[in-house]
């Protein structure tokens, strides 16, 4: 004879002996179910990242226009000048420049390219505090070596973007870091590419800050 | 009137474990769902027996549950886990029961089936079985909870919100009823 403790015991592993099937089953099924779920996940996780590296690289690219609209009320003050050197230095560069490299653009393709891009992307601030003094001469000499002496042109945008580093001018550092990074990339200056990668780092965190 | 203990430490981190288990479920983590499994399946299948009082009906109901919870893991708030998981049963439950009105209660004797004495051990099993489902309700989910689900008294008060004292009463006249209905297997007169 046993007690009403055994009793219950019996009973409860006697069901249990009955449900186990169904506890496997249902645990696999639900199991199963699961693993899709979580490739799904990895997948739009990776998508997410994907996403956000695509819109950071889309509003760097877009910085001075759309995160810091310029503070000058007249943009061609700035642009005349460097404009003007732009177009002197087409004049006085000879049409065929010395080429080093065949992959080098020709000194016509590089003022174009100047012309085309840097006004827009880099030419903006005009506060009064001697920085965008100090930063449109930069910027010009640079724009003038970008077809006659790119090594220099592309140490001249990397100090160019130290100095906006220092003035936490993060998009104009960016940009001038980029174009120094292009130029670099495009002669063949591999020498300068760990500092001006580091420095574009910097610009870049910042702007994600 | 009764007032449920502020949780104790060990049973807070037990309740903090259980929701880590379901947030590493909820992330696709199939190494935690097998944990959290094992840990709820039992107690859940009691409480569906105590629903359909037929371990077919059980197995049914319980599938249905799981798939509900595992549907609606994002709705859990990540308080009260198994009480979550029996709110969804016992909805469950109860619209199954509106629906396949097949929980009549028992109005035969068990023991009118029972021809031989003496029993054999299946038969004095499937008779405290049915003695167990034949309880009113209060009284069978507790019974089932503990024994069979192998709940701690504060987990089922927990659970069920309701008292630990109302749990320990609710067993204790649980235990009455089956010492009655089963005197002669236990050496009670009935």
């Amino acid at each position: 004879m046993k007690s009403l403790d055994d009793l219950l015991r019996d009973a409860s592993a006697d069901w249990l002996q009955q449900a186990r099937p169904t506890l496997v089953e249902t645990a696999d099924e639900l199991a199963g179910q699961l693993r899709p779920t979580r490739w799904h996940r990895l997948a739009m996780g990776g998508v997410s990242v994907a996403a956000v590296i695509g819109a950071a690289w889309w509003l760097l690219s877009q910085t001075p226009s759309v995160q810091e609209p310029p503070r000058m009320t007249v943009q061609a003050q700035v642009q005349t000048p460097v404009a003007t050197q732009v177009q002197q230095n087409r004049v006085d560069a000879p049409d065929a420049a010395p080429s080093t490299s065949p992959t080098r653009p020709s000194a016509k393709d590089a003022t174009a390219s100047v012309e085309s891009e840097m006004p827009t992307q880099l030419m903006a601030d005009g506060t009064v505090d001697g920085f965008t003094a100090e930063y449109e001469r930069v910027l010009a000499r640079a724009m003038q070596f970008e077809s006659t002496d790119p090594l220099r042109a592309a140490n001249e945008y990397l100090g160019l973007g130290r100095l906006c580093l220092v003035r936490k001018q993060w998009a104009h550092a960016a940009s001038a870091l980029q174009r120094s990074e292009e130029l670099a990339r495009r002669g063949q200056f591999l020498h300068l590419m760990p500092e001006i990668q580091r420095q574009l780092a910097i610009a870049q965190q910042r702007l994600r800050n | 009137m009764d007032v449920i203990a502020g949780p104790t430490l060990s049973h807070q981190t037990e309740t903090q474990r259980l929701n880590q288990l379901f947030r590493r479920v909820a992330d696709g983590d199939e190494r935690a769902f097998r944990e959290l499994y094992e840990e709820v399946s039992r107690p859940l299948l009691a409480y569906c027996l105590s629903f359909t009082r037929d371990m077919d009906d059980a197995r049914d109901l319980f599938q249905h549950t799981m798939a509900a919870v595992f549907e609606h893991r994002n709705r859990y708030r990540y308080e009260n886990l198994m009480g979550w998981i029996f709110t969804i049963a016992r909805n469950a439950g109860r619209s199954w029961e509106h629906k396949a009105k097949r929980f009549e209660t028992l109005d035969t004797d068990p023991w009118d089936e029972i021809e031989t004495d003496p029993l054999e051990a299946s038969e004095t099993t499937e008779l405290v079985q049915r003695s167990i489902l034949d309880l009113p309700e209060e009284f069978r989910t507790v019974i089932l909870l503990r024994y069979f689900g192998e709940m701690s008294i504060r987990d089922i008060a927990e659970s069920e919100g309701i008292t630990e004292s109302l749990v320990k009463v609710r067993l204790f006249r649980a235990r009455e009823r089956l010492s009655v209905a089963l005197g002669p297997l236990i050496g009670h007169s009935s």
